[in-house]
């Protein structure tokens, strides 16, 4: 099983649903996804130009708006690359593959997620 | 909010934060509070604009920000005339104890960890906001 299908602990999601229902829910999700591919770019372009400052910044959005969302597989990867960065140091390629797969995997994680919420069978206990 | 807004107006909360999903989700959920405005910006620089020219009750300011970081910011605050008493809460990640230590160390009253939930949020800047 991948890593971020495991990660993704629903109780930020219910808390989202519960507070503002499914409108509030899928517009933070979708702020989420249209977020995360420009903060990828802006990490690849900030590593391009050796701007540790500048991705450590990408990176911790990323931490943020995943961790708020419940994306611990986001979140995880996000702040390895975060810590490595603060070192002033270039991220391990695999460290950010990991992060490019959990981005990837995050909508389909978090449309199941939705769908449970939304039909009641996804609440969290 | 269990106090109610002062005779002048609507208490205006600065929110400082880059990640626009943690930001929604605040403004949202204190805007829905009555008497309450959120300021919010996202990144320090502005952050600093709005403080220099607004009357605030409260600010809540993430530490990593673009410009101008949130404890730079919190020490601007406590420097100044006018918001040197400001409640002020920085919201922090998992793993980042020594910047909390730092916040508190600059004056803040309080921190948020993310995630949080919209509970804790409330309780904390209930908490702030009703000891004014």
């Amino acid at each position: 099983m991948s890593p971020s299908l495991q990660a993704l602990n629903p109780v930020y999601l219910a808390d989202i649903f519960e507070a503002g229902g499914e409108p509030l829910l899928r517009d933070i999700v979708e702020t989420f996804l249209a977020d995360v591919p420009r903060r990828l770019r802006a990490l690849e372009e900030s590593l391009a130009a050796a701007d540790w400052d500048g991705a450590a910044l990408s990176a911790h959005a990323m931490v943020s708006g995943s961790s708020m969302l419940g994306l611990t597989g986001v979140a995880a990867a996000a702040r390895r690359i975060e810590q490595v960065l603060y070192q002033r140091r270039r991220p391990p390629a695999p460290d950010l593959e990991a992060l490019d797969t959990a981005v990837g995997e995050a909508r389909g994680v978090l449309a199941t997620a939705v769908s449970g919420l939304v039909t009641g069978r996804g609440r969290a206990p | 909010m269990t106090s109610p807004p002062p005779a002048s107006g609507v208490r205006r909360i600065l929110l400082a934060e880059d990640d626009p999903v943690t930001a929604r989700l605040v403004v949202h959920r204190l805007s829905r509070e009555p008497g309450i405005t959120v300021l919010h910006a996202a990144d320090g620089g502005t952050a600093m604009s709005i403080a220099e020219r607004e009357d605030l009750a409260a600010a809540i300011l993430d530490i990593r920000l673009p410009v101008l970081d949130g404890l730079s910011i919190l020490v601007a605050l406590r420097k100044s005339e006018r918001h040197r008493g400001l409640p002020i809460v920085m919201l922090t990640s998992l793993g980042s104890e020594a910047d909390v230590i730092r916040g508190f160390e600059q004056g803040a009253d309080d921190y948020i960890v993310k995630p949080f939930s919209l509970a804790e949020l409330m309780a904390r800047m209930h908490r702030l906001l009703d000891r004014r």
